[in-house]
């Protein structure tokens, strides 16, 4: 009854497997809600692995919300599996707003194979080593409960600039503003710097939270295809002439949406035109940690020798985002500004969570839980590049990621926007559709695959199916004639 | 409140949004009436203008009965705000907001614009707590503290401070307001009292427009009532000092 495999010579521990296995075929439609899972012993003996195996498989499914075990009846798929139909909502709109609340709210949802957001495996959260942390604050909870200070908590600061220190930033505490996570640095760093109707450039495509801040405070998106190794300074140059942007936001390792990174040559060329032309630059470093084959090129930071870069970066993509702690290093032209802001939206952070994560910096928790988790992430990149050149289609192009959780795919564009979303959605599988990043047409359908909170088999079944329903697009695509631009 | 002044400016095009605090406000510790909450909210609706109703301190009433919030008369047009901060502890930064859905579907977007989403272990813990705890309880507690703070602070303005001198009387919540003669400057007692050990905060920052010299705002939820005592005691020799001598 369930088709299932298990490879003896894989990382992924067998239950964890199993575990994946069984999450697909509930997503896919194949093992309906209230539909009867194996017994443990029959699954066991079927696979030719322990009861234990099958139990800890279990165990798992059922902590993660997919399935319930009544004791003398058995383990049922779930009914709180909800198929993608049931939430009309979901890829209604394919603008920047509504794909993040896409993504937030399917990923709430059991029963669907996300690769729609760029977000770190809960499974692989430190929790026991933070949660130790956090009881061991008892006897400041007085302090930790009450108002702190605007600028963030003083131990945090330290930790921060020791870990800025080892990647050669040379930032004192006192520089360091700690935010409620990148998006609200993003937000503080737009307001200080930008007056509504100015110019921002940004890569295009970028994170989609950042077109969310420019159209909340009025101001302009400028923008500048990005390439593989940075983008192409002759047109940044255009650009910058002819606009006059206030600032320029990037991503430069392993950018989101398109995995890239940009080359140190381009970043030297990028902050001598920023110089030139009197230009600022915020520097979203969110995933500089999260690099597969050692460190980054140097940061734009840094470089930086006239106080033009906003560095900032987050706990969320290399530790754990339900925190919400992100650091922003504030220039002197901008700090008192910038404080300002701060105490004008939320007066300040959570001070318990603040403490108790500077502790776990300190006893070096960081460290050790990216030593476990960057191979883990690793391997689900080479699962799903490989997936890519087995499933997909000579049409379809990718981005090789060194790092983060971003890939970018393309196919020739042959159908209506947003059908290969929802045909996948249907199909349990959801991807963040192109669209949503406001890109210009070159004839290109975009999709940006996440790779950090999916197993391997997840990965592959997900691309497999993508690559069956792509190959019936460019099979059924109607003739240019027939097409009508999407506008 | 003097409603004919709010109705003027309500009435101007670029009036779009009327924030109101109408629970024991801060800094001045006046509560609206019920005949007010009506004819603020009608003088809104009639106009169009939104309302951000802040009530962080509804849950401290000392005196006095429970009475609606302007909000409930016209949901349409309102976003009432609620806080964790002064009746659990203000380290979670916790709150909330509720508005009628067409609103609230721009307050998310707007939202996730900003922080993403609020902290999701504080959530938790708040929610926890109130699941585990009697919240009713606790309030109960604080607020009869808080009663006895005021009642020392407002004993001590009878007894000791100059007739001359004005104050408001709060039915709950965490401050009173001073209004001190109007040549006095609340600035200039300020650096005086500051020498004594006593602090508060002057009232002109909490004004738009660069009046108030003369106001301050005291708060009574922070400090002992023996505390409170000798406190008012050297705030009322700095205020006659600075009365005898102008």
């Amino acid at each position: 009854m369930l088709d299932l495999t298990v490879n003896r010579d894989s990382k992924p521990p067998l239950y964890r497997q199993i575990a994946e296995q069984i999450k697909t075929q509930i997503s896919n439609g194949r093992l309906p809600a209230n539909s009867r899972l194996p017994t443990v012993r029959g699954l066991a003996h079927s696979l030719g692995v322990t009861r234990l195996t099958v139990q800890n498989a279990y165990a798992e499914l059922q902590a993660d919300g997919w399935v319930e075990a009544t004791v003398g009846r058995g383990t049922f798929v779930s009914t709180a599996v909800q198929q993608m139909s049931l939430q009309p909502t979901v890829g209604q709109y394919l603008t920047p707003d509504s794909a993040i609340n896409d993504m937030l709210a399917i990923n709430q949802v059991i029963g669907v194979r996300s690769m729609a957001m760029a977000h770190a495996d809960p499974s692989l959260f430190p929790l026991d080593a933070f949660w130790q942390q956090m009881d061991q604050l008892r006897p400041e909870a007085s302090q930790l409960f009450s108002y702190g200070p605007i600028q963030g908590d003083a131990a945090l600061r330290v930790a921060i600039a020791q870990m800025l220190h080892e990647d050669g930033i040379a930032a004192a505490p006192d520089d360091i503003l700690i935010t409620s996570g990148a998006m609200q640095s993003i937000s503080l760093a737009a307001q200080a710097v930008c007056q509504p109707g100015d110019a921002v450039l940004v890569e295009q495509p970028t994170f989609l939270g950042v077109l969310n801040v420019l159209k909340a405070q009025g101001l302009r998106p400028l923008h500048l295809p990005i390439q593989p190794h940075g983008p192409d300074l002759a047109q940044m140059a255009q650009l910058i002439q002819t606009h006059r942007p206030r600032c320029f936001y990037t991503v430069p390792n392993y950018h989101n949406p398109t995995g890239y990174t940009a080359s140190a040559a381009k970043r030297q060329a990028i902050l001598q035109l920023a110089q030139q032309h009197n230009l600022l630059i915020i520097e979203d470093d969110i995933y500089g940690k999260l690099g597969f084959a050692g460190p980054p090129p140097p940061s734009y930071k840094q470089q930086d020798a006239d106080d033009r870069v906003l560095y900032l970066s987050s706990f969320s993509k290399m530790l754990m985002p339900g925190l919400r702690v992100g650091y922003l290093l504030m220039p002197p032209a901008w700090r008192d500004q910038l404080l300002t802001l701060r105490r004008a939206t939320d007066l300040c952070g959570t001070g318990l969570l603040q403490r108790a994560l500077a502790h776990f910096l300190q006893e070096g928790g960081l460290k050790k839980h990216l030593r476990r988790a960057l191979p883990v992430y690793q391997e689900r990149r080479d699962a799903l590049l490989n997936s890519l050149r087995r499933w997909m289609p000579t049409a379809v192009r990718w981005s090789e990621p060194q790092g983060g959780f971003s890939c970018w795919v393309s196919l020739p564009r042959c159908a209506p926007p947003g059908l290969l979303y929802h045909q996948a959605l249907q199909n349990g599988f959801a991807f963040t559709p192109g669209e949503a990043y406001l890109l210009d047409d070159d004839g290109r359908e975009y999709l940006r695959l996440c790779f950090g909170n999916l197993g391997t088999d997840g990965i592959e079944a997900g691309v497999k199916l993508l690559g069956t329903l792509i190959q019936q697009q460019l099979t059924n695509a109607p003739s240019p004639g027939d097409w009508l631009p999407y506008v | 409140m003097d409603t004919a002044v709010l109705a003027h400016h309500a009435a101007h095009p670029l009036s779009k949004l009327f924030y109101a605090l109408p629970n024991f406000q801060n800094p001045s510790g006046i509560t609206y009436s019920l005949a007010t909450r009506q004819a603020v909210s009608q003088i809104l609706a009639d106009n169009q203008t939104f309302l951000i109703e802040d009530d962080p301190y509804r849950e401290l009433r000392f005196l006095g009965d429970d009475l609606p919030p302007i909000a409930s008369f016209n949901r349409e047009r309102a976003f009432l705000l609620g806080s964790f901060s002064k009746i659990v502890a203000p380290g979670f930064r916790m709150g909330w907001i509720c508005a009628p859905a067409p609103l609230m579907d721009k307050l998310v977007t707007a939202k996730q614009g900003t922080d993403l989403h609020s902290n999701y272990v504080s959530q938790l813990i708040i929610h926890r707590y109130l699941q585990d705890n009697d919240l009713d309880g606790h309030i109960a507690t604080i607020r009869a503290a808080y009663k006895q703070q005021r009642e020392t602070m407002i004993g001590m303005i009878e007894e000791c401070f100059p007739p001359e001198v004005a104050y408001t009387l709060p039915e709950g919540g965490m401050f009173l307001w001073i209004s001190l003669p109007p040549q006095l400057s609340a600035m200039a007692l300020f650096e005086v009292a500051a020498k004594e050990n006593v602090v508060f905060v002057p009232g002109a920052p909490f004004h738009v427009d660069g009046t108030g010299q003369n106001t301050m705002r005291l708060s009574f939820s922070n400090t002992a009532p023996e505390q409170i005592e000798v406190g008012m005691a050297r705030l009322a020799t700095a205020i006659k000092q600075m009365m005898v001598t102008r």
